[in-house]
C-alpha cells in the first residue's frame, strides 16, 4: 500500500470518527432536548383541580366583599339614617361575582375534565425521574466531548448544558 | 450543595465537580469570542471594500455620462461590476459566517456564566 492511499485512508478514518461523534453527541442532545420538553410540561402543568377550585372561590369572595360586607344595619336607623355611601363599580362588580360563582365553578370543572393532572407528589417524582435521566444523559454528552476533544476534534457544548456536568471530575464522568 | 468548598474538587450530589474545569470552559469561550472578532473583521473588511468599489462605480457611471462614450470607463465600468458581484458573494458568506461564529461565542459565554454562577451558589441545581 502505497504511504498516499495509507494517508487517505486514515483521512477517511479520522472523517468516519468525526461523523460518529458527532452523530452521537446529536442523538444524545436530540433525547436531551425531549426530556426538557417533558419537564417543562410537567413544570407548568395545570395545579390540581381542588387547589383551583380554592383560587376561584377566594377570588369571588373578594370581589364580592362590598356585598357581603355590607352594613345592613344603617338601614335600620331611627334617626340618623343615611343612605350608604358605596363605590358603584365595586359595588355592582361584587353582585355580579356573587352571581357568576356557579357558573364560573362549573367553567373550571369542564376545563378540568378536558387536562391531564397529576398530583402534586406524582408530579415531584416525575419530575426527579426525569432530572436523573437528564443528568445522564448531560454526562453522558459531555463525556463524548471530551473524547472528542482529546481526539482532537471540537465540539462546541450547549450554552444550555448543566454545569454539573460540564464541570465533573473525570471519575465523574461514564 | 458543593461540599468542601475551596477545595478543587467538590462534590455536588453524587458528582465530584472540578473546579479546575472552569478553565477549560473560559478558555473556549475565549477562542469563539477571537474567532467571532475574527469573523467580523473580515465581514467588515469585505463591506469596506464593498462600498469603496460602488462609490468608484458610482464615480465612473457619473464620468461617463459627462464624456459620452468612452471605451476605456466602459472597460472599468465592467470590470468593476464583476468585482462587485464577487464582493457581493463574498460579503454574503462572510456575514454568515460572522452569524455563526457570534452565536458560537454566545452560546461559549453563557455556558462560561452559567458555570462560574453554579460555582458561587455552591453547587446550586438549576431550577
Amino acid at each position: 500500500m502505497s504511504a498516499v492511499s495509507k494517508l487517505a485512508g486514515m483521512l477517511a478514518g479520522a472523517r468516519e470518527a468525526t461523523n460518529q461523534f458527532g452523530e452521537s453527541v446529536e442523538q444524545l442532545r436530540a433525547r436531551v432536548a425531549i426530556l426538557q420538553d417533558e419537564r417543562y410540561r410537567l413544570t407548568n402543568m395545570a395545579v390540581p383541580k381542588q387547589v383551583a377550585l380554592q383560587r376561584l372561590a377566594i377570588w369571588l369572595d373578594q370581589m364580592a366583599q362590598p356585598i357581603t360586607g355590607f352594613n345592613v344595619s344603617s338601614f335600620a336607623e331611627r334617626d340618623d339614617f343615611r343612605a350608604p355611601d358605596v363605590h358603584g363599580p365595586r359595588f355592582i362588580a361584587a353582585a355580579i361575582a356573587l352571581a357568576a360563582k356557579p357558573a364560573l365553578t362549573e367553567r373550571l370543572e369542564a376545563y378540568y375534565s378536558k387536562q391531564t393532572v397529576v398530583s402534586e407528589a406524582e408530579r415531584d417524582q416525575a419530575r426527579a425521574k426525569l432530572d436523573a435521566e437528564l443528568l445522564d444523559l448531560e454526562l453522558a454528552e459531555e463525556s463524548l466531548i471530551r473524547e472528542a476533544e482529546a481526539a482532537g476534534l471540537t465540539i462546541l457544548r450547549r450554552a444550555d448544558a448543566d454545569p454539573r456536568a460540564v464541570l465533573a471530575a473525570q471519575s465523574s464522568l461514564p | 450543595m458543593i461540599e468542601n468548598d475551596g477545595a478543587e474538587t467538590t462534590m455536588v450530589a453524587s458528582i465530584k465537580i472540578d473546579k479546575a474545569r472552569l478553565r477549560v470552559i473560559e478558555r473556549i469561550a475565549r477562542r469563539e469570542r477571537g474567532a467571532a472578532g475574527t469573523a467580523n473583521d473580515a465581514r467588515n473588511h469585505v463591506a469596506v471594500a464593498r462600498s469603496e468599489l460602488r462609490l468608484d462605480l458610482q464615480k465612473h457611471e457619473v464620468i461617463r455620462a459627462r464624456t459620452g462614450v468612452d471605451d476605456q470607463t466602459l472597460g472599468q465600468i465592467a470590470g468593476m461590476k464583476e468585482r462587485l458581484v464577487e464582493l457581493d458573494e463574498e460579503f454574503a458568506a462572510a456575514e454568515h459566517e460572522q452569524t455563526v461564529a457570534n452565536e458560537r461565542s454566545t452560546a461559549a459565554g453563557g455556558l462560561l456564566m452559567a458555570c462560574e454562577r453554579f460555582l458561587e451558589d455552591g453547587g446550586r441545581q438549576r431550577p
